[in-house]
């Protein structure tokens, strides 16, 4: 799944040096607007999980944050000109013009992390899923990971399912694999080929 | 995309798709027919030339499937085909795979043992594949067989979907894919491993062709022929 990023800014040396860094960084597709008219009219269905970065005097703008209040599983952050000094008050997140690369890889780590989208690293599974996969590839089945984990057998489910998305791996076997190479499991007093 | 037709010769498809070939070795075509056509070809060696088409077309071009077309040929045919595409398979693919996984692991030569690990995965595929063959070869094709032959109905009978079982084979080759390109450390010989690769796509493929024809074809044939003796 590729995560879906959008910039909304009239400032074409804006849009470029932001999708350098986010290009470099994270697995993500980029679509650039200049204003949040042409986004609005797009075909582009911004509604699911994506993330928008918005030049601050349009983040306060009215279509916009009715669109984001709209929009529930939209991030977006606002871009701000220190030296302007309106602070936007709707946007989940800020950055400013003058944040060095590394600040502004930190600020959307942190927005990527809990949007749960995935990081180039970690392939995105959060620790839940993490424990789910790891009993996933012990053997155990959904009802007994659940009773283990204290979570509902939908949830279990629920958990997989974002598992196998986010890896490419539908079998158990394929996942067993996964969590051995990535030395999610002990495997020193198990038979391996048992287990797959 | 074109259709092949009577008049193309060999040289056409396998000009079009190389990956024709073994199809056409399906059918017990060889090479060498000079500037023969299909047709010609088709009937010097007593080949139904209608099926041929019908099956070099759908494997040629996904999007084309003339599913009632397809069903209007005998089951026998179709069983033919089928047991021929398994006898490839078994005989060929798998081992030109396992080889090639061998090769490259033994072009490996630091301290990590993922491709191991790979391998025990690989022959679990394989030893579900093999199975699913074996079931379709000792059970099912005989049953139908003599639905065909003998008008002979068993009611204990009760294969009608493969899906579920062809899905999961599928899933593993889906998910050897994604392991070697996706996770594991490059430490072999690329162009063993792209070799390898480029031998599971060209699989995972033919074996999509094939379990599309058994689950649209061959299953719905036995029901209608159940129905049919049945009455
Ligand atoms: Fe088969
Ligand atoms: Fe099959």
């Amino acid at each position: 799944m590729d995560n879906k990023v959008y910039i909304v800014h009239g400032s074409a040396i804006v849009q470029q040096g932001l999708s350098e860094v986010l290009l470099k960084n994270f697995k993500c597709t980029i679509q650039c607007y200049y204003d949040f008219k042409s986004l609005s009219e797009s075909d582009d269905n911004c509604a699911s999980k994506s993330i928008i970065f918005v030049e601050d005097k349009i983040a306060n703008s009215t279509e916009f944050l009715q669109f984001i209040d709209q929009s529930h599983e939209v991030k977006s952050f606002s871009i701000v000109n220190d030296c302007a000094g309106n602070l936007p008050v709707n946007n989940d997140y800020t950055l400013s013009l003058y944040n060095s690369p590394d600040e502004i890889y930190e600020g959307i780590k942190h927005a990527f992390n809990t949007q749960g989208l995935a990081d180039e690293e970690s392939e995105g599974l959060s620790n839940r899923e993490l424990d789910v996969l790891k009993l996933v590839a012990l053997g155990y089945a959904n009802k007994e990971i659940a009773e283990k984990l204290f979570i509902s057998t939908h949830t279990v489910m629920s958990h997989r399912k974002n598992i196998t998305e986010k890896l490419g791996i539908k079998s158990i076997s394929g996942l067993t694999v996964y969590a051995i190479i990535n030395n999610y499991i002990d495997t020193t007093n198990l038979d391996i080929k048992d287990l797959i | 995309m074109n259709r092949f037709t009577k008049q193309n010769k060999i040289i056409h498809l396998v000009e079009a798709n190389y990956h024709l070939l073994p199809v056409l070795n399906r059918f017990g075509i060889n090479l060498g027919n000079k500037d023969k056509s299909l047709e010609k070809i088709c009937a010097a060696q007593n080949i139904n030339i209608d099926f041929l088409l019908a099956i070099v077309n759908t494997f040629h071009n996904e999007e084309y499937f003339p599913e009632t077309e397809l069903k209007s040929f005998s089951p026998l045919l179709i069983i033919d085909y089928l047991k021929k595409t398994h006898q490839h398979y078994i005989e060929y693919v798998l081992p030109k795979l396992e080889s090639l996984l061998e090769l490259l692991i033994d072009s490996n030569i630091t301290e990590i043992h993922q491709l191991n690990i790979i391998e025990q995965f690989y022959q679990k595929y394989k030893k579900e594949l093999l199975l699913h063959i074996k079931e379709e070869e000792q059970e099912v094709f005989p049953y139908i067989l003599n639905l065909v032959n003998n008008n002979q109905v068993n009611n204990q009978f009760t294969i009608h979907s493969f899906e579920k079982e062809h899905s999961n084979v599928d899933d593993k080759l889906n998910d050897l894919k994604n392991l070697i390109v996706k996770y594991i450390e490059p430490v072999y010989d690329n162009n063993i491993c792209n070799e390898f690769l480029i031998t599971l796509f060209r699989f995972e493929k033919d074996i999509k062709d094939h379990a599309r024809i058994e689950d649209k074809i061959l299953l719905p044939q036995l029901i209608t022929l159940e129905k049919h003796i049945n009455g």
